[in-house]
């Protein structure tokens, strides 16, 4: 029984992988994000200069082999800020889609399977807080939380749950009447197995593309929150902080504003290309 | 198809070129100054329209072309009669004839008399209305009489002899007697008063308009050329430094101010336009709550000026634009004294923490409202100051937020929350009294006023009051000159610069200025002659 299961598992894994290999975009797009990774691991032994590292005969200095990416204001290398705003940017990104993603998926769960007042509950709240744009619900969050980047990763969070939680328990209320889990019950499984064993596994793929492309988005809103000074604090190399700075100097020290910007562009760019990807290989609607 | 191709290819580039010769207000060949309509940049929103309660360099700036002031000041911020044509005042300073200039009208036809004079003048010293400027004069006018149809005698509570500086604030410009029988609300939103232009409209956070009043008393009395002034003037409001820089390089703008000293030579290079920068009253410095640890111990005082290199702060963030701080005035006010300014000194400054017991240093908060130029400067301060060993905590805030915690604090000193707190002032009377008062006086700590550092020095206090009671400026100058020796001794603030003012116009514009203060001075410009 248990191998049987496992060759499923398998085959279903090799389908996915056939399917996504295909996907030449989202590959290219996961290389550059696992070197992003690993950018934001090693980010202080790679960075050639320090971070706040302050030099003030050479200031806003063009990109140059010693700068490559030129200097800021005060003279600190742009090149080591943004390597290691990287490790800011991931972090939160993945950090508030997770909590979103964890706690819409419960919710979902809960109110797609017991249904009833709790899922009234559930889903009206959801609706509230789908009737906001994203950034503006962030920005009132913000607003009541204080500023800095603990709260950011609140308001992300809370803004990307509700999609979650409908995508969730649209799928729910899809196979919870399906014969497997019907058979399931009668054999007279636990809520929390039928839940978890049966209906989630059914929800996964859809969660795992949601995923993926939420956490550009997050680190998108979380760098505009940072430009428009409600996110982190000077002096913070954090990508959205240094494109607001750079914005004084745009006239002459574009290096201020493209690079911060490039670096916010590749991230989510490369996160919604795998998303993409991660959907086109998932969806057994798309199949050839 | 060739043709047709040639042919949308033409009416996009006369499209493109139409757009780009579109917008550039008022500045075609032969029209004379008085006939061009004239578009300004400016940084910030207008706060209010009713001077007494305006406590904005900007605002002020504006009302000073709709309403004259009894005395105001020429180019250079020199104190001269306007609407008042002469003084007289009686030895101890509490009682003051004002001689009134005859014939003026206001521009509701509204006559410039006693009467009105002493409408003004009543309504600076109610205190009750809860005005923001009626600390000015509130607390020092007792009664104005009409001895005269053109004359008025204010006798005053207390001696004080920085009256007629004082009635050059733009606070103090005289407004039509109807509009303030309207009401405050009136006042605030239209003002009208005996100026070079005329109120129009001014729409809240997006522009204010005024026009030209061709009649104004001024053009005789030789305050401007006779060919002075533009038809209309319209001051939009462009908070973004950047997108003021590219409308004045554009020609949507004929002038801005201020320029971002990081524009500066952006704008120098561009052939189209004319930049100026001139030494301004506005000194920078870094206050420190002297009643509270660590800073009540003069010595961390000390080591916070060695610390701070002010050569590094004019050339990192004011961009070169400024000259070291030497007094907590600027050289242009009345009543300034030359100190040496403190040369940064790290082994010093690290000695004297030591001595003072702060051998690993400590930390501390500093608060600024978030824009960019303050989050340049908090950096600044974080970076110079942990050289030595201080830890700086930044907490960059909405700028309603932070004055609040700043200025209408009223925990006492040694409980605020403020460790330091960088700003800058400029004494709009251009005169000493108007700093060194409100500054570091005791009585002047928030709520009350902008004693930041709470100081509180019995010999200081004492050395500006009787600089109050005398109208003899020889003697009132000596006084402040020990006043400010206190300051240099005792260093409640961290002196850093003497500012810049930035202005850019566009090639066509003659004799825009910006007063020492840094309001607006456009009482004789106009299109340079052969445009």
């Amino acid at each position: 029984m248990s191998t049987k299961n496992e060759k499923v598992k398998s085959s279903r894994f090799q389908e996915f992988l056939k399917k996504f290999r295909k996907q030449k975009s989202a590959i290219a797009a996961l290389i550059v994000l696992l070197i992003l990774v690993f950018i934001a691991i090693f980010c202080y032994q790679i960075a050639p200069y320090g971070i706040n590292e302050f030099d003030y005969s050479s200031v806003l200095q063009k990109p140059s082999a010693a700068h490559w990416f030129g200097t800021d204001e005060f003279g600190r290398d742009l090149f080591s800020r943004i390597l290691c705003g990287t490790r800011i940017s991931l972090t939160v990104g993945l950090a508030a889609v997770t909590v979103g993603a964890i706690s819409g998926t419960v919710l979902g769960l809960i109110a797609g399977y017991y249904g009833g007042i709790a899922e009234s509950l559930i889903m009206r709240m959801c609706d509230v807080l789908f009737a906001f744009p994203g950034i503006i619900l962030a920005i009132a969050i913000i607003a009541i939380l204080g500023s800095g980047m603990t709260n950011v990763v609140i308001a992300v969070a809370v803004f990307s749950m509700p999609t979650f939680c409908r995508l969730v328990r649209s799928t729910v209320l899809a196979t919870k009447e399906s014969v497997y889990v019907q058979a399931e019950r009668s054999l007279g499984a636990s809520d929390a197995r039928i839940l978890f064993r049966h209906i989630l596994p059914a929800a996964l793929p859809n969660i795992i593309v949601q995923y993926t492309m939420s956490i550009g988005n997050s680190i998108m809103t979380a760098s505009s929150l940072s430009f428009l000074g409600m996110g982190a604090q000077a002096p913070t190399p954090e990508w959205g902080l240094i494109l607001s700075t750079g914005r004084t100097y745009m006239v002459n020290a574009v290096h201020m504003m493209l690079f911060p910007g490039l670096a916010i562009f590749i991230t989510v760019l490369c996160f919604n290309l795998l998303g993409d990807g991660l959907r086109d290989a998932l969806d057994p609607k798309l199949s050839e | 198809m060739k043709k047709s191709k040639l042919l949308a290819l033409a009416l996009c580039s006369a499209m493109l070129l139409s757009a780009c010769g579109g917008s550039s207000g008022g500045d075609s060949g032969a029209k004379t100054s008085r006939e061009t309509d004239v578009k300004a940049a400016v940084s910030l929103d207008f706060t209010t329209m009713d001077p007494v309660d305006t406590s904005d360099t900007l605002s002020g700036g504006i009302q000073r072309l709709i309403m004259d002031g009894m005395f105001g000041f020429d180019d250079d911020m020199n104190n001269i009669p306007m609407l008042a044509t002469g003084y007289t005042a009686n030895d101890d300073a509490t009682e003051y004839v004002l001689t009134l200039r005859e014939g003026i009208s206001f521009t509701d036809g509204t006559p410039w008399d006693a009467a009105a004079a002493k409408a003004n003048l009543d309504k600076l010293a109610d205190t009750s209305r809860k005005l923001k400027r009626t600390s000015l004069l509130g607390p020092i006018i007792d009664t104005v009489e009409i001895t005269g149809d053109y004359e008025v005698t204010v006798k005053l509570t207390q001696p004080f002899g920085a009256f007629i500086a004082t009635l050059a604030h733009p606070a103090c410009v005289m407004m039509s007697p109807k509009v303030l029988e309207a009401g405050d609300a009136e006042c605030a939103a239209h003002p009208v008063g005996t100026g070079q232009y005329k109120f129009v409209e001014w729409e809240s956070g997006h522009h204010l308009t005024v026009e030209l009043n061709p009649d104004w008393w001024g053009y005789e009395a030789g305050l401007a050329d006779a060919d002075a002034g533009f038809k209309s003037v319209t001051f939009d409001v462009v908070t973004e430094s950047s997108t003021r820089v590219s409308g004045i390089q554009s020609g949507d703008y004929q002038f801005i101010w201020p320029v971002p000293t990081e524009s500066y030579q952006t704008l120098e290079s561009d052939s189209n336009v004319n930049v100026f920068s001139d030494e301004g009253i506005v000194v920078y410095y870094l206050c420190m709550n002297t009643q509270k640890a660590p800073f009540n111990d003069i010595r961390v005082r000390q080591a916070m000026n060695y610390a701070i290199d002010k050569d590094a702060y004019i050339e990192i963030i004011r961009n070169g634009l400024g000259t070291k701080a030497t007094s907590i005035l600027g050289p242009a006010v009345a009543g300034y004294k030359k100190n040496e300014p403190i040369e940064a000194d790290l082994d010093k400054a690290k000695e004297l923490l030591k001595e003072a017991g702060y051998e690993n240093g400590f930390t501390i908060t500093q608060y600024y409202s978030s824009n960019s130029a303050n989050e340049k400067t908090a950096q600044f301060m974080q970076q110079q100051l942990s050289q030595v060993g201080i830890t700086v905590n930044l907490v960059g805030q909405e700028s309603a937020i932070t004055n609040a915690l700043i200025q209408d604090c009223t925990k006492p000193g040694s409980e605020a929350e403020v460790d330091i707190y960088h700003t800058g002032w400029s004494p709009s009377t251009g005169d000493a009294d108007w700093a060194l008062r409100p500054l570091l006086a005791s009585e002047m700590c928030p709520p009350a006023n902008y004693n930041i550092s709470y100081f509180a020095n019995e010999e200081y206090d004492n050395l500006i009051h009787a600089a109050l009671e005398t109208a003899d400026q020889d003697e009132r100058n000596k006084l402040y000159a020990q006043a400010q020796d206190i300051v240099w001794a005792e260093l409640p603030i961290v002196p850093l610069a003497n500012s810049f003012n930035t202005w850019a116009t566009a090639k066509n514009m003659q004799n825009v200025k910006i007063y020492k203060d840094g309001a607006i001075n456009i009482r004789n410009a106009k299109l340079a002659a052969g445009e």
